[in-house]
């Protein structure tokens, strides 16, 4: 249990961060190029929207992805407040920046998505209206974040809010669902079916192992300035800094 | 093979969706990286 | 001294300051009025359209409302250190912390809800509808009041005058909402409505349970 204990300082953080983003960095471009090669050209026509149902393979991976990471976001939280693991808190900062580009990717790829199927650029779906609170979730975090200055009260701050939520996520997902269902007007909704082809379904896994992929690359960038700027007056991160430099 | 998708010059309008929504995302997702990689 | 003693000498030092600064308290019901009468003017006086955007609309004036001292809250006691005095003795904090939130929800909700009524008029809803819409409004606002108190202390670091509160707590008071608003825009006596009143009690007591506490921490960790 130490040894695990060790792994959460700063300074062993860092290494790792920046181990990790220097070998995983330039596997990101060949990957995504295969994704896109194989989401795009390879993957069957589907009968029924014809080429507009390609947008899934970004859409839907990226909406997972930004409410996975909420919930991860959740658990550092709670790992934060209960034993002060200063890492937890610096990751939460990097999560929600992560976290707002993904739900907004997912907000605008979900509105050109409906373009072609509902033949509007926004509809009030269960689904749609969840990623646009999720959204202004990730952007209070954020705010907050970089409005506090001092670093014990913006690491509670964002924790606290990020766990409540963390519970608050399911209500609001079950309560928009439940508008929706009995807001519903004349248009009726086409949700994309259950049973999906296996030669459509390898790509969007694919594309969101690519995505995860990225996440991992991006979130420990982002730690590392993260880190730097926490601990800049402290003598390892300068011995790091100058051996950086030669 | 699907290669209905590279006719740019004779495409209808799903295909611009698609295109569209590939270019803004490929796009963020880079300037995003830069971003996160940039020394101060 | 025990915790309610201290419960209503700080409650009873919290109107009393309130009373003091009745322009600030009155901010929320102005806006809440004005935005109620400034509707028609603006989508037409079809009584159709008045009657179904009324009830959800007076619904976000009032949460907008409450909203629009928020930031003030503990920011005085903080700046004159009293906040930290109180943080220190541990059933001080709870009774000033209840004393907040029952004097913030008397003077910036009770207006807004005992309002309500004469209000509606304008909009010709019925009994029924504008019966149930203060019934929501009661338990929205004390539900909005409990995440107001801990949106100010989230902010309270933060050095300028903001609207983060409202940002931060916007998301999670949709889910009050909606089940509110869906209560109120019954007409008639039915089944359903009091269904969603007690759907409003149970995210009321779930809300009730779960703030104080993460208000409180959050009152004594970051002060410390």
């Amino acid at each position: 249990m130490f040894i695990l204990k060790s792994y959460l300082s700063l300074a062993k953080c860092y290494d790792i961060a920046h181990r990790i983003s220097s070998i995983i960095s330039p596997a990101i471009i060949p990957c995504f190029t295969l994704g896109l090669v194989w989401s795009l050209f390879i993957a069957p026509t589907d009968f029924q929207q014809g080429q507009a149902y390609r947008i899934i393979y970004l859409h839907v991976p990226s909406a997972i992805l930004s409410l996975n990471l909420y919930f991860i976001m959740g658990i550092l939280a709670l790992g934060y407040l209960i034993w002060r693991i200063k890492i937890f808190s610096l990751l939460i900062q990097c999560l929600a920046k992560v976290g707002i580009v993904f739900s907004g990717l997912a907000l605008v790829t979900g509105s050109i998505w409906g373009k072609p199927m509902w033949g509007t650029w926004w509809i009030w779906d269960a689904r749609l209206t969840s990623t646009l609170i999720l959204f202004f979730l990730y952007l209070g975090i954020l705010a907050l974040n970089r409005s506090i200055t001092q670093s014990r009260a913006k690491d509670s701050a964002c924790a606290v809010l990020t766990l409540i939520g963390t519970v608050n996520i399911p209500i609001i997902h079950y309560s928009v669902v439940w508008w929706n269902t009995l807001h519903q007007g004349a248009t009726i909704t086409q949700f994309w079916a259950p049973k999906i082809d296996h030669a459509m379904l390898k790509p969007l896994i694919y594309m969101l192992l690519c995505y995860i992929m990225y996440v991992i690359v991006v979130v420990s960038n982002l730690l590392i300035k993260a880190i730097a700027e926490r601990e800049s007056h402290t003598q390892w991160l300068k011995k790091r800094l100058l051996e950086d430099v030669f | 093979m699907y290669f209905e998708l590279l006719n740019i010059f004779n495409m209808d309008k799903n295909g611009l969706y698609i295109w569209s929504a590939y270019t803004v995302v490929t796009i963020t997702l880079i300037v995003f990286y830069i971003i996160s990689n940039r020394k101060k | 001294m025990n915790a309610v003693k201290i419960y209503y000498t700080m409650l009873h030092l919290e109107c009393a300051c309130m009373w003091r600064k009745q322009l600030q308290c009155l901010q929320g019901l102005m806006f809440f009025c004005l935005s109620v009468v400034f509707l028609p003017f603006a989508v037409g006086s079809d009584l159709n359209i008045l009657q179904a955007v009324g009830p959800g609309y007076m619904w976000i004036m009032a949460i907008f409302a409450s909203l629009l001292t928020a930031d003030s809250i503990f920011s005085i006691d903080n700046q004159s250190g009293f906040l930290e005095k109180t943080v220190s003795a541990p059933d001080c904090l709870t009774a000033y912390y209840f004393a907040k939130l029952t004097a913030y929800f008397i003077f910036s909700s009770v207006p807004v809800i005992l309002l309500t009524p004469v209000l509606s008029l304008l909009y010709q809803l019925s009994i029924f509808t504008i019966i149930i819409l203060s019934i929501t409004l009661t338990l929205g606002t004390f539900i909005l009041n409990l995440f107001t108190l801990l949106g100010s202390i989230l902010t309270l670091p933060v050095n300028q005058r903001n609207n983060l509160v409202q940002l931060l707590i916007l998301p999670m008071i949709t889910p009050v909402l909606i089940i509110g608003t869906m209560a109120s825009y019954f007409t008639e006596p039915n089944q359903l409505t009091f269904s969603y009143i007690y759907l409003l009690l149970a995210i009321f007591l779930v809300a009730m349970f779960l703030l104080p506490i993460a208000s409180i921490y959050l009152l004594r960790c970051g002060n410390t």
